[in-house]
């Protein structure tokens, strides 16, 4: 549904056109201009020069970045007024959107943090937070792989703290 | 990748996305019990606003807590301490390092706000004292300036002499700033005041002056967003609250040296903290949770304790 020609009604003039996005592991994605302007990093590269044909993204890998790409184009079409697209639908695609394995999620939020797509981050975010939700920190500790650092002096101490969580 | 590595490397974001994280929880007390999982859950969770807001709260507290506050003062009276004419009121300021607090006298005194010099002197003795007149009698303000900097945690105690009041200074706006007595510290420290003495400045204060009344200040309030959302760095009024209840303070003000937001209030509030502390406890109490029998009571403010108490969770303050 999202045609690059549909996307040439871009708001900001500047934006026309279509610009090469370079991943980490040399994948070549063509998106036009104000899909990938989503992303605040990369049009923050566009205002500064506009005749680049390409973008170099080190620190993305293809797959993330192809479905950074999906999303910034969803919702360029999605948040257009004239869309015809409920608020629903739209957290329904959301939802389905973030319905991967964690390391795709992990590599998503380092992307969207690195691309700066602020809604991107928040929705990644949020399903993190929906994962630890009702997770004890042992059972945080084992599913994240997180080593336990504090001394038994402090772990006391944090017990001491917050006593009535442990009666 | 290995199998001991995990598919979900948590640990491996940054600080501000795991904390943004942490505020979509939603969960205080599941927040409270990962204080255990590791040292920098520790650090973070104590350190940042990621705790989910309280019932009610709101940007429009500060406004209602304004308007309730300058009622307060307005139907306050202090009575002057006995046999003099002027009242001389001895406030000893204290608080971290670029808690703004020589700025802040420095404000009171001279109305103006000092010019950021690149390294500011810390000040050990430095004395101002300046004539305020609230409800027509005038009082005699010495502000005493200290220094955070634990290198003079021995001298700085002997200001504390005979002190009618201590002003907690603290910055509002940015506590995640990498100065090491900068917020994260100090907010730990104010609950740790039930914990007896050890090395650092709230618990000085209990030790020194057990009696004297201690005012929370929240300096730079320039710096807060003023924006509909609480930007992540911000101290926000509810955590001012439960320290203020469960540290035993006074009360809390927020004031701007640069701005000069409030100062007129602030000196007021000083005052009617040194000389009538129990009234002024008691209005802060008041007005951080409204009496339930107020129908029209916008705010219902609970303490995360409060609400362990209540559920039977926590047993009372062993005080």
């Amino acid at each position: 549904m999202a045609t690059p020609a549909a996307a040439a009604a871009a708001p900001a003039p500047q934006l026309e056109g279509d610009i090469k996005l370079v991943s980490e592991d040399a994948h070549e994605f063509v998106t036009p201009k104000n899909v990938a302007a989503q992303c605040k990093m990369i049009k923050t590269m566009l205002e500064v020069s506009e005749e680049q044909e390409f973008i170099n993204l080190p620190n993305v890998k293809g797959k993330e970045l192809e479905k950074v790409i999906e999303y910034c184009r969803y919702h360029v079409q999605a948040d257009k007024p004239d869309s015809g697209v409920s608020d629903n639908d739209k957290k329904t695609w959301d939802e389905n959107f973030v319905k991967v394995d964690k390391e795709t999620l992990f590599n998503l939020i380092m992307a969207a943090n690195y691309l700066d797509v602020k809604s991107l981050l928040d929705l990644t975010c949020a399903t993190v937070a929906n994962m630890l939700k009702n997770k004890t920190p042992e059972e945080i500790r084992r599913e994240f792989n997180i080593k336990n650092d504090l001394t038994p002096e402090e772990e006391e101490e944090i017990k001491r703290e917050s006593a009535w969580l442990y009666q | 990748m290995g199998q001991a590595r995990s598919k979900f490397p948590l640990n491996d974001l940054p600080n501000e996305i795991l904390v943004s994280i942490f505020r979509y929880v939603g969960d205080n007390e599941a927040l409270a019990s990962w204080m255990m999982v590791c040292h920098r859950w520790h650090v973070l969770l104590l350190s940042t606003s990621c705790w989910a807001l309280l019932p009610g709260e709101s940007r429009s507290f500060a406004e209602y807590y304004d308007r309730q506050l300058g009622t307060f003062l307005l139907n306050a009276h202090p009575r002057p301490k006995r046999g003099r004419a002027i009242s001389d009121l001895k406030c000893v300021v204290v608080g971290p390092c670029e808690a703004g607090k020589t700025s802040l006298i420095i404000r009171l005194v001279t109305e103006e706000f000092p010019l950021p010099s690149e390294s500011a002197p810390k000040r050990l003795f430095e004395n101002y004292s300046r004539l305020l007149m609230f409800g027509g009698v005038p009082y005699n303000i010495q502000l005493w300036d200290t220094t955070g900097h634990e290198d003079y945690d021995r001298l700085r105690p002997l200001s504390y002499v005979e002190a009618d009041l201590f002003l907690m200074c603290f910055a509002v706006g940015d506590r995640i700033r990498p100065s090491a007595c900068q917020g994260p510290a100090f907010t730990a420290l104010i609950v740790r005041r039930r914990l007896g003495p050890s090395a650092t400045v709230v618990p000085e204060v209990c030790c020194y002056c057990p009696k004297a009344p201690v005012l929370l200040v929240g300096c730079r309030s320039d710096l807060r967003a003023g924006t509909a959302r609480w930007e992540p760095d911000e101290v926000r009024y509810s955590e001012c609250l439960r320290l203020v209840k469960e540290a035993g303070l006074v009360g809390y003000t927020e004031v701007s040296a640069k701005s000069g937001t409030a100062l007129g209030n602030f000196s007021e509030v000083a005052i009617m903290a040194a000389l009538e502390p129990m009234q002024t406890k008691e209005f802060f109490q008041r007005v951080w949770r409204p009496t339930p029998d107020k129908a029209s009571a916008p705010f219902e403010f609970t303490t995360l304790a409060d609400l362990q108490t209540r559920r039977g969770l926590r047993a009372p303050a062993p005080q």
